[in-house]
């Protein structure tokens, strides 16, 4: 267990800013999986490591579930708090040249799924967690998180293909 | 082609998730005043260096204010609490105060000073240097402020400060301005670099949008208006109902500092970005887009800027004003979306035959940069964005109250079956949540809050709950904690459905399965799965009375502000 500025102690700021830039890509594509786009995936990212670098929060060791958890957490704060806001539905993919549509046929496929089978399609895709680090951040066996994410798969495929033939 | 599950998960990784702004490393502001607060109260006490009155208060209320009216809908915020407050109790600096609905309430600060707050206001009290400082939040206040011996009070909201030594007056916070209207003695209020002085009638607004009214008006919701309007007509010696001369009322505008407007006809690129972003020096980024995805990641503005593409009239003026379009009347045809028609049968969750719309209207090409980029907020843009809107469109538009038909929400026949919060328990505004984890999907919806029975009317006015007007006319006050769960098959069962697209809507489970069904023999069906937003009244009425005793009555005619456009011209081009 580490600790990052707890009571006074002063947090590791530069490893906080280094966790940031290195999972701050995985963590908006989490966060976006709650969110309805990118600029409130962004504040609701901000606001887990300005908490952060304010000091007094335990950092698990490794740092990245408890990241991806607290990114959860205050998503569904921020859907519960302005859930009578209205929408700004802006994408967060980026796309490889010439796909731009398909990035947006793919956020949609994804917003069509299960909630708990997008989290874990985002964790593993972008996230790049395996089954078990998966399944710590959710609070799941590593086999509930494969079977989650082969069925999220499944439906991800069935639904995009149909989309894209829809185009 | 087949892809293995590895296969598959590279070809999604093509797609990466945008990467997010810079960390900000500023310390919200709240935290450090605590400290500072903490720390000044703190010297005030030890060193004695106050007056007796300021001791007394300090230790009476460890705080700024006394609660000296309220009718039970009025809260507070401190921390991660929210608790109803009652007459009598004490409000300590930071907290937010909350007039959620029913007549507002009165405090009473610890220099004398009394704040009397509308419904649905909220603001906190925090120590200045010379004096105390009420920041308004949103809402309305009529100050009563106490002979200052030797400081100041201030009022301040998002973008003006209000300093007086002892004075009636009131200061509105809206969503486009801030308004200051004074009543007896004279204010300072300072904008900015800007300060102006206001004596007894006179007003000033910082949006040139914010239409004038009458001082008596602004103060008609006060339980005290009798008593203002005589200490007006005595400072003015001026009747209130005289129409006010314009030239007391003050704008302090936001403009741009550059404006680049190219307009096109007809539909915009397949691929072109939709929309419209403002970027504060803040941080903050407003934003609308038509359509979503990587289009929409192409449209970036840099800070102290706003830039759209392929913007429509209609677009602009609901995202300057912060209002569903449906709410604004007058937009030109050019200015509408043309081509786009209401559908009569639900729409389908895909969002593409959405995108469809515009095809006739017409586009703009945006570029405002701020006078000073590198100090304009957001919501100094936005401020701008209407002054663009009033110079180079020429909008003239007013606002009204009409008369719109939705519903009431009372209590049902057996009465509530209502649980009164905890006073010590956190509050939560309604929020919608299902059992199988998403709207999209059939199954059971859950409403669960801990509010106001007027904070549930106006969730039930909401995309996602009727659509319509909704005005809590259950008389209960006071917090209450709720579940309802809304089945989408009972009121059919009750007769509720009246035509086919009704009765999909009431029974999603075997709309779900049969679609599924006519989905294997017909590739083109787009699936449609209700949503949330698409229950009708009746199932909510129904799925309400069970639950907590409430339900919804119909009524023609409720009173709904709207902005109507008097006038507005194709903008000049560059």
């Amino acid at each position: 267990m580490t600790l990052v500025g707890v009571n006074g102690l002063k947090p590791d700021k530069d490893r906080i800013r280094r966790l940031y830039e290195e999972h701050g890509r995985g963590l908006m594509a989490y966060a976006c999986s709650f969110l309805n786009g990118f600029t409130a995936a962004e504040d609701v990212l901000h606001q887990v490591f300005e908490r952060l670098l304010r000091g007094g929060i335990k950092l698990d060791d490794p740092p990245v579930p408890y990241l991806y958890r607290a990114v959860r957490n205050a998503s569904l704060n921020y859907v519960r708090d302005r859930s009578r806001d209205r929408e700004l539905d802006d994408g967060w993919l980026e796309s490889p040249p010439g796909m731009e549509e398909a990035a947006v046929v793919l956020q949609s496929a994804l917003r069509e799924l299960p909630e708990e089978q997008r989290e874990m399609i985002v964790l593993r895709v972008w996230g790049q967690m395996s089954f078990d680090e998966a399944g710590a951040t959710l609070g799941i066996s590593p086999k509930t998180a494969a079977s989650r994410y082969r069925y999220g798969l499944l439906k991800l495929r069935a639904q995009f293909n149909a989309d894209m033939r829809r185009e | 082609m087949q892809f293995k599950d590895d296969e598959y998960e590279a070809l999604l990784r093509q797609f990466q998730p945008r990467k997010p702004g810079p960390l900000r490393e500023t310390l919200p502001m709240r935290h450090r005043r605590s400290a500072v607060w903490l720390a000044a109260a703190a010297a005030v006490v030890v060193l004695g260096v106050a007056s007796i009155f300021i001791v007394r208060n300090v230790r009476r209320i460890d705080a700024l204010a006394v609660v000296e009216t309220a009718d039970g809908s009025m809260s507070r915020i401190a921390g991660e609490k929210t608790e109803i407050v009652h007459a009598g109790e004490r409000i300590a600096g930071g907290t937010i105060v909350h007039a959620n609905g029913g007549t507002g309430g009165v405090l009473m600060l610890s220099d004398g000073s009394r704040v009397e707050m509308r419904s649905h206001s909220a603001l906190s009290l925090e120590r200045a240097d010379d004096g105390l400082r009420i920041r308004l939040n949103s809402g309305g206040v009529i100050v009563n402020a106490a002979k200052q011996r030797s400081g100041h009070l201030y009022v301040q909201t998002k973008d003006v400060t209000v300093s007086v030594v002892g004075t009636v007056f009131l200061v509105n916070a809206e969503e486009v301005g801030s308004r200051v209207a004074v009543i007896e003695g004279e204010v300072r209020v300072q904008q900015g670099a800007t300060e102006k002085k206001l004596l007894p009638g006179q007003q000033i607004a910082t949006s040139p949008l914010m239409e004038p009214q009458h001082v008596s008006s602004e103060i008609a919701w006060s339980r005290h208006a009798l008593a203002h309007l005589a200490l007006l007509q005595e400072a003015t010696a001026d009747p209130p109902s005289q129409p006010q001369n314009p030239a007391s009322v003050t704008s302090v505008r936001q403009e741009f500092g550059t404006v680049s407007i190219k307009s096109e006809y007809g539909p915009a690129g397949r691929n072109a970005p939709m929309g419209f972003v403002c970027h504060g020096v803040d941080g903050v980024r407003r934003a609308v887009f038509e359509r979503t995805g990587a289009t929409a990641s192409l449209l970036t503005a840099p800070q102290g800027t706003c830039v759209g593409s392929g913007l429509i009239l209609a677009q602009l003026i609901s995202f300057a004003f912060g209002v569903r379009t449906s709410n604004v009347s007058g937009i030109p045809d050019w200015g509408s979306p043309g081509m786009y028609a209401e559908p009569v049968d639900p729409v389908p969750p895909f969002r593409r035959r959405d995108f469809s719309i515009l095809a006739r209207a017409t586009r703009f090409e945006i570029e405002a940069v701020a006078t000073d980029p590198s100090t304009a907020t957001v919501d100094q843009l936005m401020q701008m964005v209407r002054s663009m809107l009033a110079d180079r469109f020429k909008l003239k538009f007013h606002r009204e109250t009409q008369e719109m038909p939705g519903y009431a929400l009372v209590v049902g026949k057996n009465g509530p079956k209502l649980k009164l919060k905890e006073a010590t328990a956190d509050s939560e505004s309604p929020y919608m949540t299902s059992d199988k984890g998403q709207w999209m999907v059939p199954g059971l919806f859950v409403l669960r809050g801990k509010s106001t029975l007027t904070e549930l009317a106006q969730w039930l006015a909401s995309p996602n709950g009727v659509q319509r007007p909704v005005v809590d006319r259950t008389g209960l006050s006071g917090v209450y904690d709720y579940e309802v769960v809304v089945r989408g098959g009972r009121a059919q069962d009750d007769g509720g459905a009246k035509d086919g697209a009704a009765a999909n809507w009431l029974n999603p489970s075997v709309d779900y399965i049969a679609t599924e069904e006519r989905r294997k023999s017909e590739k083109t069906f787009i699936v449609w799965l209700p949503r949330t937003g698409q229950f009708p009244a009746v199932t909510w009425s129904v799925s309400l009375e069970e639950t907590i005793g409430l339900q919804l009555q119909e009524e023609k005619a409720i009173p709904v502000e709207i902005i109507v456009i008097d006038s507005i011209e194709k903008p000049s081009q560059n």
